[in-house]
């Protein structure tokens, strides 16, 4: 793990870095836009943190990239403890 | 390029949830069999750097913006099949957690990005550098990173033409218009990514392949 330390970091200053993210549409979005059918996009599901924003609290750019960098650390978690279970009972079949 | 629920139809993405799920099973059970504890850190941390490259959209031609997908960097150090079981579950945290993405589509976002993305990713990177050789690396790496992108492209308005939602003559062209330029920003960032991981950690590129 001590190798990869730095990659993580590198992650979480980059989800940092988001503030600056560009606003516009993305490739999907603008073509969605342009071919007239963003109105066929369903209101989004229910989830704990929509759009990178914490509900009830007001969101803003920081707030968003605050809850990426967030974010990031708990991918990292899920991934890690994902990984350990498949190695785990890949040792036990064995 | 994720997808929001409603822009596909009811058969297309329940055909990909299928596809998706299966995909993914199989992944977990190949790469279960070859998972060494040096991996366990190596599929986390990438995992953590694709989710957040995600989140930092540039902005390309025409009022639009991009941004890193990952699959192809992900294949090149970790093998095809760790990198779709990552992909995967970032797509899917993305989706739950924070929306990004519609929830009936999370298999063909899994599909166009994830699965597509490794193997394309995968499959340009080997052949160019088994018939180049190693020097060939970036441009490998930028090819592999372009060509995962257009193909995601491509499939992601292939379903948007088979659920109905418009013809192919208009959407593909649009749809591979506009990815051929943020594929550029895909391409670069994986090349530039591999470059870097390879200067300061060279074992990690020569690292076996799940």
């Amino acid at each position: 793990m001590k190798r990869w330390w730095p990659i993580l970091l590198v992650a979480v200053v980059l989800a940092g870095l988001s503030i600056w993210a560009s606003t516009l549409p993305d490739g999907l979005e603008s073509v969605a836009e342009a071919l007239h059918f963003t109105e066929r996009a369903a209101p989004g599901h229910a989830s704990p943190l929509p759009d990178y924003a914490v509900p009830g609290l007001e969101s803003s750019r920081w707030a968003n990239a605050l809850v990426g960098m967030l974010g990031t650390l708990l991918v990292f978690a899920i991934m890690y403890g994902l990984a350990r279970v498949l190695a785990r009972r890949a040792a036990v079949e064995k | 390029m994720h997808i929001p629920d409603g822009y596909l139809s009811p058969p297309v993405w329940a055909a990909l949830d299928v596809a998706a799920i299966g995909v993914v099973a199989y992944s977990a059970r190949a790469v279960k069999k070859r998972l060494g504890d040096e991996h366990i850190p190596a599929l986390a941390v990438l995992g953590a750097f694709i989710f957040a490259a995600q989140m930092v959209q540039f902005p390309v031609a025409g009022g639009t913006s991009g941004h890193f997908m990952g699959g192809a960097l992900a294949a090149i150090l970790l093998g095809p099949r760790a990198a779709m079981l990552v992909m995967a579950v970032v797509v899917a945290l993305q989706c739950l957690l924070f929306r990004d993405g519609g929830i009936m589509v999370l298999g063909a976002n899994i599909f166009n990005m994830g699965i597509i993305g490794a193997l394309v990713g995968h499959g340009v990177y080997r052949a160019i550098t088994r018939l180049i050789g190693e020097r060939a690396r970036p441009a490998a790496a930028f090819l592999a990173g372009w060509c995962s992108l257009m193909l995601g492209a491509l499939a992601t308005a292939l379903q948007l033409v088979m659920s109905g939602v418009a013809s192919a003559i208009v959407v593909l062209p649009a749809m591979l218009g506009v990815h051929a330029v943020i594929g550029i920003g895909e391409g670069l960032i994986t090349a530039a990514a591999l470059a870097a991981i390879a200067s300061i950690r060279p074992e990690l590129v020569r690292m076996e392949r799940v």
